[in-house]
């Protein structure tokens, strides 16, 4: 699996960290129990279309969000998480 | 009062030389990392260019004008190598005895790297910077005219030269065996 980092460009795989589903961009109040547990523990596990988080870990080191499909290892979109201004 | 003796990250190491590659470590100069603030990446552009007639290279690029060398080393990040930065628009901080730096040199020097780094440093121009795996490290490689110039962080400069020395005597080995 190759990744195409927006800085670097196109890289092996074993160069990047996962973290997981991009919802860790939209951390809820705290105050808020349900929220705070989903966003912690409750997560989709789809055979198909997914966007998570990555980082170019051996690389530039940026956070990425890549748009990818589970079952095809096919990846449709990678941008960098600094570009996205409404994430926390 | 007490003079203490430095010690580069590889005490001194002679080049090493295998068949036509050398690895020489490349000692004693100024490192600093330079971060600009928020928004001031031009700012700092335009102030190392008043004080160095350098300015913030472009992703994977590197800049030299006389003493001084910058160089791209990751998103928002830059590695200033020669005299002292202070006073610009940046978070500016002392990397000077933090990396081993060699610089790996010779006909053979792309085969070399073959073997240790995933990506294809061939399409690399004189300059180019990338920031990859060097076996399981992470390094910093720029090209240079002889060949890569290899950065690691100090603490795994044996490891840098048992990977590289590994890998030239390989390479010369079988470039014997088939006569070349």
């Amino acid at each position: 699996m190759r990744i195409k980092c927006p800085l670097c460009g196109e890289r092996d795989r074993r160069e990047f960290y996962y973290l997981g589903a991009k919802d860790y961009l939209t951390r809820p109040e705290e105050s808020n129990l349900d929220a705070m547990h989903k966003y912690l523990h409750i997560r989709e596990n789809p055979c198909g279309l997914t966007e998570d988080l990555w980082q170019h870990e051996a690389g530039c080191r940026a956070w990425l969000l890549i748009e990818r499909n589970t079952a095809t290892h096919e990846i449709f979109k990678v941008e960098l998480v600094n570009n996205k201004k409404d994430s926390k | 009062m007490l003079k203490l003796i430095s010690k580069s990250p590889l005490n001194g190491m002679k080049p090493i030389k295998v068949g036509s590659l050398v690895l020489s470590e490349i000692t004693s100069v100024n490192m600093f990392t330079i971060q600009p603030f928020k928004n001031k990446t031009k700012t700092v552009s335009k102030e190392l260019k008043k004080l160095f007639h350098l300015e913030l290279p472009g992703d994977g690029k590197s800049l030299v004008a006389k003493d001084n060398t910058i160089m791209w080393i990751g998103m928002g990040q830059y590695l200033f190598l020669g005299n002292k930065v202070e006073s610009i628009s940046a978070a500016i901080t002392d990397q000077s005895d933090a990396w081993t730096v060699v610089e790996l040199a010779g006909i053979d020097s792309s085969d070399v790297m073959d073997r240790l780094c995933p990506v294809d440093v061939r399409s690399m121009e004189v300059g180019d910077v990338i920031r990859s795996l060097l076996g399981h490290m992470a390094t910093i490689v720029r090209k240079t005219d002889l060949g890569y110039e290899l950065m690691v962080f100090r603490s795994f400069s044996k490891t840098l030269v048992h990977e590289v020395v590994g890998c030239m005597k390989s390479i010369a080995a079988q470039n014997k065996l088939r006569g070349l």
